[in-house]
């Protein structure tokens, strides 16, 4: 009786045993149903252009005194902020698996691109820090390099150089059909256009260090120039246009922050008026007094900024007296608003004609340019703000191109057009450009921004915390080699300013 | 240490299926030495009677009858009577039953024993359902269990369940969200612990399950008690068998309870002196910047008799025609929009209530029914329950029902078919949003709206005149919504039914064997919807209305088949073993639909749309099988030895690593049955366990696909889709994780069991933890997936259960739980020194959060020019998370025909982080934001001067890990002032600021509190209503309360909803009645 309930046991246990140790289908059910594993790159182009290319916001105007805030001391208006982020990083995953994806179908065009928005974003990252990871960079997944070294500034120059110019020389050999784009819509023959003029702009951006033999910067410029197509009109301009659809309006569409505490910079706004530059009416509101009273909405003196520097509140009692601009309204209650340009016609010919008056190419026609690039800002606007177009046609153009404040002078030196040009970079980057013309005040000087308490401008950002612990040693070697142990500071000097 | 961990892992390493076979091994080596012993019966003695309930004189089947000292005995039949043989004339009779006490009868040489035992105060220690859904005697188990006495939270009514668990098992933490629909987190130990229904594993919010069907609560802590449950048990279980008809006859049971909030045990107060507006001036006119600061913040005018500003809900005047419109909200896109012809006409600027105008009483009712029928072999339960309850915001509320049933039938004297049915409906038509931002009441109300704003009119009027369906009626159009617009016009239902069902089947091959097979599916269906009408506002969101749907449906199989057999040998040696195998699947589908816009105002469908409407679908499954084993062993009454083990086979992980084993053992010794203790003391006992549990990748079913990176749709661009890749590199070789917990405790027993004292240490230790690895986001992604860090926990668990008092009129009986918990990191992957802000050994509840600069002896440091602080580049620790330990009470008073329950429990020590206080301070409602207003507003100039130091000279270097390199800096007092509002803007607001750093400025708490959470007070009237002969067996009236009062020391918020991220509801308290009637 005994054994036999024994067998009995044994032999149920078993049965569940085997039952169960077939574990034959189980793996079947870790397929994912939802996502793929692999993708064409142009599924990837469009998520990483549609990013690339959007406004940046508010912060860049706050570093560039043109707006200021009234609900709290903001860093970036008081220049003291701190850590920089890496978040660029995350976006060059997606280039890097888009290059992956491209090699894999064998498309090339795709890794040309990719290497343009590779260069985009180095250029931005190392302009605000120095020193980071690139030739090492991006390996996580395929080389398991979990903390990568530190490139110094001058080898991450070269290499976006080099891969800008691999990148127009791919496009030139290989015109073949890109899907997914919402820059060009495929235009091949733009996109070199836009690598090319792209490849300028970090060449004038190394304007300090024009004598390095390594770089060569000059007659590279004036090759480029010379003999590949760059960006020639206003339909050739690098920019994301936005459609009124969810994921792809306007960055700032609805966002409320603008109608609350928001207010225009008092210096920009001066700089505007004394230019008599109908572009501050599109740039920002009337005072509500200016309403009230009934001015014009072309009245010049209709408008008044905050105070960048001093007690923030005092723009409080300001904005209470009713004497303070908002931002325009566009900018947040209209979804498709303006295209924000990358890098556009404009801003090319204020590049050419910074290098024309620096000497680096056999011409002596800086003012075409500079006339151009003001030209074209008021075209674009005149095609984009529709409410405001008669405020900036041609002959408003015109007009402003000869204010005193506005056109050369014969008694103006190199450094005064410099400025000149400087300044017009400057007062069409409302909205426009992200942080480019807060780094073209480092590099010149022009045009100044006041001063708050604080210091000036700072040259960069500290690390980002996640460096500090997950990247430690490689990041201290970065700090020490370029400003000295423990002195990774926002005013400390980076290569390219020195 | 190091030897054992290696044995283990190469236990873990070698082939699952060889694991199984050597337990099936061994248990038969153990098997084969055992005899069957025979007890000698020399001059036998007959004695029998009848049992009956002391109370109401029934009688009593299924009462255990044993000889003391021994394991042999008998129990009463169902007419409450039993016969037994005894030995000899000298022996002592055990009267044993769940829920009664047991008594203790000498036989002193007669024949027939009559007894009555009475129901005990507290429902029985001694027999718990434990893993399995077996029941044992508690003094069996080597590791720790408590039970929730089901009695104590019997009288009482929560908006959920599991509201009434606080401090009534030690290591069980409560946390309870304030708002309405809102679940409470249970957490055992720390960690989330596993639901068991029936001895089936659900995922419940606890809002699914009716309190009346509720027999029994107990809960395992630990790893060792709910290995058996397979690694979804790893941090414990907490076990609720539901009722059955345990009465023979018919039994039926009506209860109805209804309560009402009464005020509030913790009401966060904003200040009531200034209203809208900022440096002490407003005035309205389009709501977002176009009067005088009519866009944000509540640091604007004082309150004054006779004061008048023009407001949003001011009538325009026109001064043409000197004619008065009444008005409500902005006057944009409308004739009036024309400042040099309308004016708003200032009205009285005058505080309201508006938080406690708005919240209007909450109502809690639930009804219940249940019939129970035994009669012979058979035994049916049904039963139904309906709750409504009423939610404090206006037009929500939660209907919940549901009807069960459940049945026991011997089909043959060895067949039992066991069933067990139920379904749920848990309905919101509607219910309040939380989160930080403009749909949530308390962000509108509390923190964002001044007290300027007459609720009365923002009820009574929604919409802007002539813009009814387009535009709110409200005081602001930059942030926020007018709360009543919110709450009447925007509509999220919440629509789920839940089905479990049961079959079991057992089938007693002889009688110490059994083979029983069980099959089980629980399905959820859930309907969600949001209506969100135009104007409404919520940060970036579109503007133009939307309606979106969410269709979600989870299924759950779980089939269990296993053998058992037990074997009493002596009453020296017992022996039992269970083997089994499980299958559980899951799968979950979410459909979801949403328009993008709304083309006409109001109508919530999926085709009116505006523009292309947007879809999505997401699918999910698992799968887990295993095998598993348990035996008990049981030497001399006194040890209790179990050993269990069991492999998983897992669909969430590599194939390499997709099976996986665990063990277990426990032991329990009874000292007082080994040796003879000293007169006070009844009972002792000690007990140790060791168990070691792997889990898989996703023990939680939330995302099982995790072994290959896939690319994920962000959404599309001008019609164009787009995919992004992510950012955690998976790992193609990760390992199950591991828990490995030893424990030891000690109960004691005094003055014949009338004080039990019952006291565990335990110690976990989670290795191989499955963890996203930060790494340098320069490598393009920011973890990795690896298996890597240690963390340790030690903790200690005291209870004590006394019975103070006892006399036949008064009883008092208490119940006190205490608990300590510490959990380090205690080894980092890789051997690194830091794990995010983290270093090895140290507290992983440890906060550290942005802070601000100070001097190296703790002085805040502030600009010189502009008085205020900067910000710490590197976090700051502000102290640990976890209180220092955690109690409960629960009192329980009886005093003839009325019963008094009274629980209360806190925490102690620990710090909270407030979000409600940084933004009552940023926006200006803190009610000490008040103070430096006049007198900064009279003298025209900032007049408060903060305290702190300004650096001369010098500067401070700090290498990458925040370590000091040099610091020459020197420092005098400050003396500038700052405005008051730019100070309160910052300080407070822009980073952490603890208690010890300022007590007036703080915005993280130290937790601690202490809470009278429920009182009951219960008369049974059952004696008055006998005398009409009615069949009424039981009848009661309870008065209650629950959330009553609270100590504490953190400012505006209440520390027992857990956290402070989101914003809180004000914490309700609540009072009702119930009667409970039985027939």
């Amino acid at each position: 009786m005994y054994s036999f309930k024994m067998q009995k046991l044994v032999f149920v246990g078993l049965i569940l045993m085997l039952s169960i140790s077939a574990c034959s289908d189980l793996q079947s059910l870790d397929n994912n149903p939802n996502s793929v594993s692999q993708t064409p790159p142009h599924l990837l182009l469009t998520q990483i252009e549609s990013n690339a290319f959007q406004v940046k916001g508010l912060s860049p105007l706050f570093a560039s005194r043109m707006v200021i805030s009234t609900s709290g001391e903001n860093e970036l208006q008081y220049y003291k902020w701190n850590r920089g982020s890496f978040d660029e990083y995350n976006e060059l995953r997606d280039v890097t698996k888009m290059m992956q994806e491209a090699k894999r179908v064998s498309k090339p065009v795709y890794t040309a691109l990719g290497h343009f928005l590779r260069a985009y974003y180095f250029y931005n990252l190392t302009l605000r820090f120095g020193d980071i990871p690139y030739s090492k960079a991006l390996q996580g997944e395929s080389q398991d390099v979990y903390a990568p070294a530190y490139d110094t500034q001058k080898k991450v120059f070269q290499g976006i150089l080099d891969e800008l110019k691999t990148a127009n020389q791919t496009l030139a050999d290989n015109p073949d059909v890109i899907e997914g784009d919402v820059i060009y819509a495929g235009d091949v023959t733009k996109w070199r256009k836009l690598v090319n003029s792209f490849r300028l702009k970090i060449l004038l951006t190394l304007s300090k260090q024009v004598n390095d033999p390594d770089l060569n910067i000059k007659s590279r410029f004036a090759n480029i120039v010379a003999n590949q197509p760059i960006i020639a009109s206003n339909d050739d301009n690098g920019q994301l246009v936005f459609y009124d659809q969810i994921g792809s309006q306007y960055g700032e569409y609805n966002s409320s922050t603008y109608s609350s505490d928001i207010y225009v910079d008092s210096t920009f706004i001066k700089r505007l008026q004394d230019r008599k530059d109908p572009r501050l009416f599109i740039y920002a509101q009337r005072t509500g007094n200016a309403k009230d009273q009934g001015l014009a909405v072309d009245d010049f003196s209709a408008y008044e900024g905050g105070n960048p520097v001093g007690q923030y509140s005092n723009n409080i009692d300001k904005a209470s007296a009713g004497n303070i601009s908002l931002v325009s309204a566009r900018y947040y209650t209209d979804p498709t608003n303006e295209p924000h340009v990358v890098l556009g016609y404009s801003e090319v010919q204020l590049i050419l004609a910074e290098a024309k008056l620096r000497g680096w190419l056999n011409a002596t026609d800086a003012e075409t340019n500079y006339k151009n690039a003001i030209r074209a800002d008021f075209s674009f606007y005149k095609k984009n703000a529709e409410k405001y177009s008669s405020y900036v046609d041609a002959q408003a153009a015109d007009t402003y191109l000869q204010n005193s404040l506005v056109k050369f002078a014969s008694s103006d030196t190199q450094k005064d057009k410099i400025r000149k040009v400087m300044m017009q970079k400057y007062l069409r980057s409302f909205e426009q450009g992200g942080w480019t013309v807060y780094y073209e005040e480092l590099r010149t000087g022009y045009p100044t921004f006041l001063q708050p308490q604080t210091g000036p401008p700072p040259t960069r950002w500290i690390y980002p915390q996640s460096e500090y612990q997950n990247n430690n040693k490689n990041v201290t070697d970065a700090i020490t080699r370029q400003f000295g142990a423990g002195n990774d500071k926002i005013r400390a000097v980076p290569w390219w300013l020195k | 240490m190091k030897n054992k961990n290696t044995l283990k892992s190469s236990l873990i390493k070698s082939h699952p299926c060889r694991n199984i076979v050597l337990f099936f091994v061994a248990i038969c080596i153990l098997h084969v030495p055992l005899a069957k012993a025979q007890s000698n019966n020399n001059k036998e003695f007959k004695v029998r009677g009848t049992v009956r309930d002391g109370n109401s004189k029934e009688v009593l089947p299924g009462v255990n009858v044993t000889i003391k000292g021994t394991t042999k005995g008998t129990s009463t039949n169902t007419k409450g009577k039993y016969s037994l043989l005894v030995p000899s004339e000298k022996d002592t009779l055990v009267f044993s039953f769940l829920g009664y006490q047991t008594e203790q009868i000498p036989i002193e040489g007669r024949k027939k024993i009559d007894v009555k035992i009475s129901a005990k105060v507290i429902t029985g220690q001694e027999m718990v359902v434990t893993a399995l859904g077996l029941t044992q005697k508690k003094e069996k188990i080597g590791y720790s269990t408590q039970e929730i006495d089901t009695k104590s939270i019997e009288d009482k009514t929560a908006p959920n369940i599991a509201n009434l668990f606080n401090g009534k098992v030690a290591g069980l933490t409560i946390n309870n969200p304030t708002g309405l629909f809102q679940s409470p987190q249970i957490l055992l130990r720390g960690k989330e612990p596993l639901i068991v229904i029936d001895d089936v594993p659900v995922e419940t919010n606890f809002f699914d399950i009716s309190k009346n069907d509720i027999k029994e609560i107990n809960v395992l802590k630990g790893t060792a008690a709910s290995a058996l449950y397979g690694s979804r048990g790893k941090d414990g279980a907490i076990l609720i068998t539901t009722k059955d008809a345990s009465q023979e006859g018919l039994t039926v049971n009506i209860s109805n309870s209804t309560m009402r909030t009464a005020g509030y045990t913790v009401f966060p107060k904003g200040q009531h002196q200034y209203g809208d507006g900022s440096n002490g001036k407003y005035a309205f006119w389009d709501g977002k910047g176009g009067g005088i600061n009519d866009g944000d913040m509540i640091w604007g005018p004082k309150f004054e008799e006779g004061k008048k500003i023009p407001q949003w809900n001011s009538p325009i005047l026109d001064t043409k025609t000197g004619e008065k419109i009444p008005w409500y909200g902005t006057v944009e896109g409308t004739k009036y929009d024309n400042k040099s012809r309308y004016k708003r006409v200032p009205i009285p600027w005058v505080s309201h209530n508006n938080l406690k105008a708005f919240m209007r009483t909450g109502i809690l009712s639930n009804s219940n029914f249940s019939l129970g029928y035994k009669k012979g072999n058979a035994q049916y339960r049904f039963s139904g329950n309906y709750a409504y309850q009423q939610g404090r915001v206006p037009n929500t509320s939660v209907k919940r029902g549901g009807v069960s049933f459940a049945s026991t039938f011997d089909i043959t004297p060895s067949l039992t078919l066991d069933n067990k049915i139920s379904y749920n409906k848990v309905f919101s038509p509607n219910f309040p949003a939380y989160g930080y931002g403009p749909n949530n009441h308390i962000y509108l109300l509390l923190v964002w709206q001044g007290t300027d704003v007459d609720p009365q009119a923002l009820r009574n009027h929604l919409w802007v005149p002539g813009q009814e369906g387009y535009k709110q009626a409200n005081w602001n159009y930059a942030w926020y919504n007018n709360p009543y617009f919110g709450a009447y016009k925007r509509n999220q239902e919440s629509n789920t039914d839940v089905y479990r069902g049961q079959v079991k089947l057992k089938w007693d091959l002889t009688d110490n064997l059994f083979i029983q097979g069980r099959t089980s599916v629980n399905k959820r269906g859930k309907f969600k919807d949001q209506q969100r009408p135009k104007s409404y506002l919520r940060y970036g969101d579109p503007r133009d209305g939307f309606y979106k749907t969410w269709n979600t449906s989870d299924i759950t199989f779980d089939n269990d088949i296993r053998v058992s057999y037990e074997n009493k040998f002596s009453s020296d040696f017992n022996f039992s073993v269970t083997t089994g195998a499980n299958s559980n699947y899951r799968s979950y589908e979410q459909y979801y639909n949403s328009t993008d816009g709304l083309v006409v105002p109001g109508v919530y469908s999926l085709s009116n749309t505006k523009r292309n409407p947007m879809a999505s679908t997401y699918k999910k499954k698992k799968a887990i099988r295993s095998v598993y084993a348990t035996m008990d062993l049981e030497f001399y009454d006194a040890f209790y030895l179990n050993l269990s083990g069991r492999n998983d086979w897992s669909s969430v992980m590599p194939k390499s690593t997709n099976s996986y084993f665990y063990p277990s053992a426990s032991l329990s010794t009874i000292i007082s049955n080994l040796i003879d203790l000293p007169a006070p003391i009844s009972n002792l006992r000690a007990h140790a366990s060791w168990a070691q549990v792997s889990s898989d990748l996703d023990p939680n079913f939330n995302d099982p696909y995790q072994t290959k990176a896939y690319y994920q749709k962000t959404g599309t661009y001008n019609g164009l889709p787009e995919l992004t890749y992510p950012s955690d590199i998976i790992n193609p070789y990760i390992k199950p994780q591991q828990s490995i917990s030893k424990e030891v405790g000690l109960s004691a027993g005094f003055f014949d069991d009338r004080v039990n004292f019952d006291i565990t240490y335990y110690n976990v230790l989670d290795k191989n933890q499955i963890i996203n690895l930060p790494i340098s986001m320069a490598s393009g992604f920011t973890s990795r997936k690896v298996n890597g860090n240690e963390y340790t926990t030690k903790g200690l668990e005291i209870s004590l259960n006394s019975t103070p008092v006892q006399s036949r009129d008064f009883n008092w009986h208490l119940n006190a739980n205490w608990s300590r918990r510490v959990r380090r990191l205690t080894s980092i992957y890789g051997n690194q020194d830091t794990y995010n802000n983290l270093h090895v050994g140290e507290r992983a509840d440890n906060y550290y959060t942005t802070g601000w600069m100070k001097t190296q002896d703790g002085r805040l440091i502030l600009d010189e020019k502009t008085g205020l602080p900067t910000r710490d580049p590197y976090p700051q620790l502000k102290g640990h998370k976890l209180p220092n330990w955690r109690f409960g009470l629960q009192n329980q008073f009886h005093y003839k025909k009325f019963s008094l329950s009274i629980s209360i429990d806190g925490a102690v020590g620990g710090v909270m982080s407030s979000l409600t206080v940084r933004k009552l301070w940023w926006g200006g409602k803190h009610p000490e934001s008040v103070r430096w207003r006049d007198q900064e507003y009279a003298a025209g100039k900032p007049v408060y001067v903060p305290k702190g130091v300004n650096v001369v000279s010098g500067e401070l270097k700090t290498d990458a890990d925040g370590n000091i390199i040099s610091d020459t800096r020197t420092y005098k007092e400050n003396t500038t002032a700052v405005s008051w509002q730019t100070w309160c803007q910052n300080y407070p607001y822009r980073a952490g600021v603890t208690q010890d750093e300022s007590k007036l400025f703080a915005n993280i708490f130290d937790r601690s509190f202490i809470k009278l959470r429920d009182v009951s007070l219960t008369y049974d009237i059952t004696y008055l209503l006998k005398k009409f002969d009615v069949g009424l067996k039981k009848v009661s009236l309870t008065a209650f309360g629950y959330n009553l009062a609270i100590l504490k020391k953190a400012k505006i918020i209440d520390p027992d909803f857990g956290n402070d991220n989101n914003l809180q509801d004000p914490s309700s308290r609540y009072l009702g009645l119930k009667i409970d009637a039985s027939f």
